[in-house]
């Protein structure tokens, strides 16, 4: 078969039909003409002769009518014809067509804001050229019960200088700027970069350029390239910012660039960046296993993940001494490459998935409900169509026009579900819980419309064909015979439709199901206990300036200071401050030694997490101690190093012991005596394993806690803590004041209650939960409105039956029951398949589920019972309709 | 009986195409080609004719060019493209050889079982 | 005359089955499987009747009394239907044989013509 020679005679028979028609009739005619010549010839009179040709060649209609059929132009002419048929039916039936357009567009639009999301975070992320190109180097020490945390610097330059692989690479440390050039301080979210962190996303600045191998060297990195937003807000969007100086943490930086609106990696609200500027020390041996920094890296063209991916593992076996062997083979440590949208929005992708899987729903339940009206509306029609069956229209003609009438259908919902789609992502945005996709965008783009577009065409021919195939397969006597009566007609179409209609409430039982599951495990975390008391805790995050707080000595006395000023505030309980603090996404893991407990070979060591605070810490948090004492004003630089663990560290590593009085240490010649034991807390996530795409994955990993006072160089920053008796609000200008009072030019950043941290922890669950309840209300609805389309159609159908019950004696609740019983029937097969299907589905979701099973009795039963009511109440309305017929004018009703 | 006997499938795509093969054709002038050759033994209907034609068109068999006719009139002649003289090819084959095993049950006396 | 329907997808239409059916009762008496078995061996297994073919055959041209039926037992002492040729079936198969050579003539004689 020749598929160019049919495409071209396609696109003729659309393009230029009436040439096509005008050709056709001169050949046939000219054929007629020629042989009534020859007639003539051999010596009939002329107009005979015509006539005999004429007769001879038969009905030049029918021919044609063949030789159309033949070369295929019907399927395209009756696709034509039907989309201007069906833009007429708009016009002229505009309930119809707004019901059918509405719940097409809920279904597209629903569709096309989860594509945007998943598109945006996923497929193409904001400002990133090849997307796929990009990945992240992690590493991972399975023995220590570490799976993905940051890279050393030595292990950077690994993959740096493999340009077989990585066409770039580039390190990155968060950094916060004071900015001190405007009215007040301000906090810049800043970033340190090695020079070809812009090549690696493949992103241009707008304006001027972005780093020299030149300046990214210790000494000479005064120099700033500025993020879009932070050009417009500090800036006024003004192109003379190129070239001017500011002041950054007390530092002269030069603007020399600002990029596009769309590039704001590592975070989606990065103002600027800065050279990393590392010296060649850092690149030492001994910065092997010192991870602290995000590195990524782009993959030369051509090269795939499995392939860098593979190359990754000969280079975690480049070991740079035996020691270095020896404690990565103990600990099972390797590096590896993650995709950068995995690493960025790993915990999101669940939701997510879910979510698309439910919207798809949502879109077949509106097929659904579609293909249920376009049955209806055929019944109408059958006759017209059973004639022009009889008169000979081909059976594809009759799709091909039906689909078109579909298409245009199709074409205002798409067109009313992108309109809905942006409106819905702005809702989303509004409520998707701080902290998810902060400064994330969701472009309109090409991608995006490609997806509705296929979307909605999947969608016509879903829903299209069904009533197109049912239509066609009845033969012109079946429908000729079917439009005599009307009351006994259109048994098998109604019976269709009854199918279409349990199959939505069965998908709306799923996703009801999948929503109570999913809020119920959310309310099982919330009760979660944290291990200490958020409430009424104020936290924020400041960091000292290296220039102005060069000593230890003036760290620890503005800590000092701003606690003590703390304390003194009128409602204020108690105060301290940490280098990190629980639910704010980082975690810090460090190995120690315990003395006279020598390491076995073969063995990792002792690991721990490891946190620097300030006596206030525990009591501000409310951690118990469990024994011994916490930190004091005591433990100062000079006195005894002190160490508190908590519960988990001294079961791990002192079963059955006393751990006070112990010594830990991390191979220096100072040993810090453990005096306390505190209870663990959670620190990353409420419940399940610690995070997973942050510092570090430790479960119930045990802590030890140093003493910023004992420790030089830790009070460079980090989280001050409130704990105030009138609420966490009231606390907020306290720490303002206190900070202020000290050094008004040091800003405060990231004020926020430690209960909205612990919540916003809960943030792709809730977001999952709120979405897909959103989704489950819309699922319900439709197939509401389908089945309360279905039971109204047949009541108007049987009126002249209930006419009949009722002048036969039945009472009008008899009719009632009948019809309700009708509705109650179909919900409960819809419900059956519904728990089965959701069952099985569930099962993807289990992930997202905590203590809470993916069949969980308690979530099917109450989607089951919601689902009847529901479905009752849609019943409700016809049945009452079905209650008041009149016998008399019923029989009269044909 | 007045049945008509009905060809083999393909017979009149395989004439039409065989006709053309020899040189372009308009509709009339294949019908006259297909009587002459076969001495009028062979009829085919005038309205089975034009449907056929635009089947094979369709099917990239056969193309088709206005062109003048002998008495100067503007005709659509069809001529054989490259795929169809394949297709004439196995079209033949496959009907001699129908033709040869019907044939040779047709021969058969009724005592050769 | 000849007319054509491309509809049909078997590999015999059914002018031709009617004829070949014909033929091989012209032999003697056979039931609906042993005539499509004969069909089928005798053309070198190049013709293959399909049942959804053969037997709505049968039935026309019985109804047309070109054949007649009757009841008995086949080899396996199985109940079989069983046909045989009526007088003017004999009498249209060789009508019907001689059309069919010479349209095959004529035919030839066009696929010849170089």
């Amino acid at each position: 078969m020749n598929f160019r020679s049919r495409i071209q005679s396609w696109t003729k028979a659309l393009l230029r039909r009436s040439r096509v028609e005008r050709e056709m009739d001169a050949e046939l005619r000219s054929h007629i003409v020629a042989y009534a010549e020859d007639l003539a010839r051999g010596g009939m009179p002329e107009e005979e002769a015509m006539r005999r040709a004429r007769i001879e060649f038969g009905s030049l209609e029918r021919v044609k009518e063949e030789c159309r059929e033949a070369r295929g132009v019907h399927f395209v002419e009756g696709l034509w014809q039907g989309l201007r048929f069906g833009l007429r039916m708009v016009r002229k039936s505009p309930g119809f067509t707004a019901v059918a357009v509405l719940t097409l567009a809920l279904g597209i639009g629903a569709n096309t804001a989860v594509f945007s999301i998943v598109n945006a975070l996923f497929l193409h992320p904001a400002g990133v050229t090849h997307p796929r190109q990009v990945v992240v180097e992690r590493a991972r020490y399975l023995k220590i019960g570490l799976y993905n945390i940051p890279v050393s610097v030595p292990d950077f330059a690994k993959v740096r200088d493999s340009r077989r692989f990585f066409a770039s690479a580039a390190l990155e440390q968060d950094a916060n700027f004071n900015y001190t050039g405007g009215d007040y301080p301000v906090d810049f979210g800043g970033s340190r970069v090695s020079w070809e962190w812009f090549d690696v996303f493949g992103a241009k600045p707008i304006l001027g350029r972005v780093f020299t191998p030149a300046e990214d060297q210790p000494n000479a990195n005064h120099e700033v390239v500025l993020s879009y937003g932070a050009w417009e807000r500090w800036f006024g969007s003004n192109p003379n910012a190129i070239g001017r100086t500011i002041q950054l943490n007390g530092q002269p930086y030069r603007i020399i660039g600002v990029m596009g609106p769309d590039f704001h990696w590592p975070h989606p609200n990065t103002d600027l960046w800065t050279p990393l500027a590392l010296p060649p020390t850092q690149y030492s041996v001994q910065n092997t296993f010192n991870e602290s920094y995000l590195a990524v890296a782009r993959l030369q063209p051509g090269v795939t993940f499995a392939q860098a991916s593979a190359y990754m593992a000969v280079l975690s076996k480049r070991y740079a001494n035996a020691a270095i062997q020896r404690f990565a083979e103990a600990s099972q440590w390797s590096i590896f490459l993650m995709p950068f949208a995995d690493h960025v929005f790993g915990d999101l992708r669940t939701p997510i998935m879910i979510l698309a899987g439910a919207v798809a729903f949502v879109l077949l339940i509106a097929c659904a409900n579609i293909a249920g009206l376009l049955l209806a509306k055929a019944a109408g029609r059958s006759k017209e169509l059973a004639v022009r069956a009889a008169l000979g229209a081909s059976r594809k003609r009759l799709i091909a026009q039906a689909l078109g009438e579909n298409a245009s259908l199709g074409i205002l919902g798409v067109l009313a579900g992108l309109l809905l789609s942006q409106l819905g992502l702005h809702a989303l945005l509004f409520a998707e819980p701080k902290g998810l996709a902060t400064g994330m965008t969701f472009p309109l783009d090409g991608y995006v419309l490609g997806f509705t577009a296929l979307a909605g065409i999947l969608a016509v021919l879903v829903f299209g064909s069904v009533p197109a195939w049912h239509m066609s397969r009845m033969g012109p006597y079946h429908a000729l015979r079917e439009s005599g009566r009307s009351s006994t007609s259109s048994r098998g179409r109604q019976n269709f439709r009854a199918w279409l209609v349990a199959g939505e409430l069965a998908l709306g039982l799923v996703l009801l199901a999948g929503t109570g599951a999913l809020l119920k495990s959310l309310a099982r975390i919330a009760d979660v206990n944290p291990g200490f008391d958020p409430h009424g805790v104020m936290t924020a995050a400041l960091s000292l300036p290296k220039q102005q707080y060069d000593t230890p000595a003036k760290q620890n006395s503005f800590f000092r200071t701003v606690l003590d000023r703390l304390r003194e505030t009128p409602g204020i309980a108690d105060a301290g401050a940490g280098n990190l603090i629980p639910f704010v996404g980082t975690n810090s893991s460090a190995s120690f030694e315990i003395q006279g407990k020598p390491t076995p070979p073969g063995s990792p060591g002792p690991h721990g997490d490891k946190r620097f605070v300030t006596p206030g810490y525990f009591t501000s948090f409310g951690i118990p101690l469990l024994k011994g004492r916490l930190f004091t004003d005591d433990d100062r630089k000079g006195s005894q190093l002190v160490t508190v663990i908590d519960d988990n560290l001294a079961r791990q590593y002192w079963p059955n012991q006393n751990p006070i009085g112990q010594k830990i240490g991390n191979g220096g010649k100072t040993w810090a005596t453990v005096v306390g034991i505190v209870g663990h807390i959670r620190f990353t996530t409420l419940a399940g394993e610690e995070s997973s795409s942050v510092m570090s994955q430790s479960g119930s990993k045990g802590v030890y806690y140093l003493c910023i006072y004992q420790m030089p160089g830790t009070a460079t920053g980090g989280y001050l803590i409130a704990k105030s008796s009138g609420g966490a609000a009231s606390a907020e200008s306290a720490i303002r004041q206190a900070v202020r009072s000290v050094d008004p030019n040091l800003p405060v950043s990231d004020m926020m209650p430690m209960e909205t941290r612990i919540a916003a922890s809960l943030g792709p669950q809730r977001f999952a939960a709120n979405l897909l309840a959103v989704f489950a209300g819309l699922a319900i609805l439709l197939a509401a409105v389908g089945l309360y389309g279905l039971i109204s159609y047949s009541v108007a159908q049987r009126t002249n039956e209930f006419g009949i019950r009722m002048a036969l004696g039945a009472r009008p609740k008899d009719v009632l029951r009948l019809v309700l019983l009708q509705g109650a029937r179909l919900a409960v097969i819809g419900a059956g398949a519904g728990v089965v299907a959701g069952i099985i589905l569930m099962r993807a979701m289990h992930s997202l589920l905590y203590r809470v099973s993916y069949a969980d009795p308690l979530s099917f039963i109450g989607a089951a019972v919601l689902l009847m009511l529901i479905a009752l109440l849609a019943c409700y309305v016809p049945a009452r309709r079905a209650m008041r017929v009149d016998p008399m004018v019923a029989l009269r009703y044909e | 009986m007045d049945q008509p006997l009905e060809l083999l499938q393909g017979t009149l795509d395989m004439l039409i195409l065989k006709a053309v093969s020899l040189s372009p054709l308009h509709g009339y002038g294949i019908l006259l080609r297909i009587q002459q050759i076969s001495k009028d033994r062979l009829e085919i209907l005038q309205g089975s004719l034009y449907p056929a034609l635009y089947r094979l068109e369709h099917q990239g068999w056969i193309a088709s060019a206005w062109g003048e006719s002998e008495n100067k009139r503007k005709a659509k002649y069809y001529r054989l493209t490259p795929a169809g003289k394949r297709r004439l090819q196995t079209e033949t084959e496959k009907w001699r050889r129908m033709a040869d095993v019907i044939a040779g049950i047709l021969r058969a006396r009724p005592e050769e079982v | 005359m000849m007319s054509l329907n491309r509809e049909r997808s078997s590999d015999l239409i059914q002018g031709t089955l009617d004829m070949l059916i014909l033929k091989t009762l012209a032999r003697g008496r056979a039931h609906g499987y042993a005539i499509a078995e004969s069909i089928h061996q005798r053309s070198e297994d190049v013709l293959r009747v399909e049942e959804s073919a053969l037997y709505p055959a049968l039935h026309r041209l019985e109804l047309h009394g070109l054949l007649a039926s009757e009841w008995g037992a086949s080899e396996n002492k199985r109940r079989a239907k069983y046909y045989k040729l009526t007088a003017r079936g004999r009498k249209f198969l060789g009508a019907e044989s001689a059309h069919w050579n010479r349209m095959t003539a004529a035919i030839a004689r066009v696929m010849e013509t170089a």
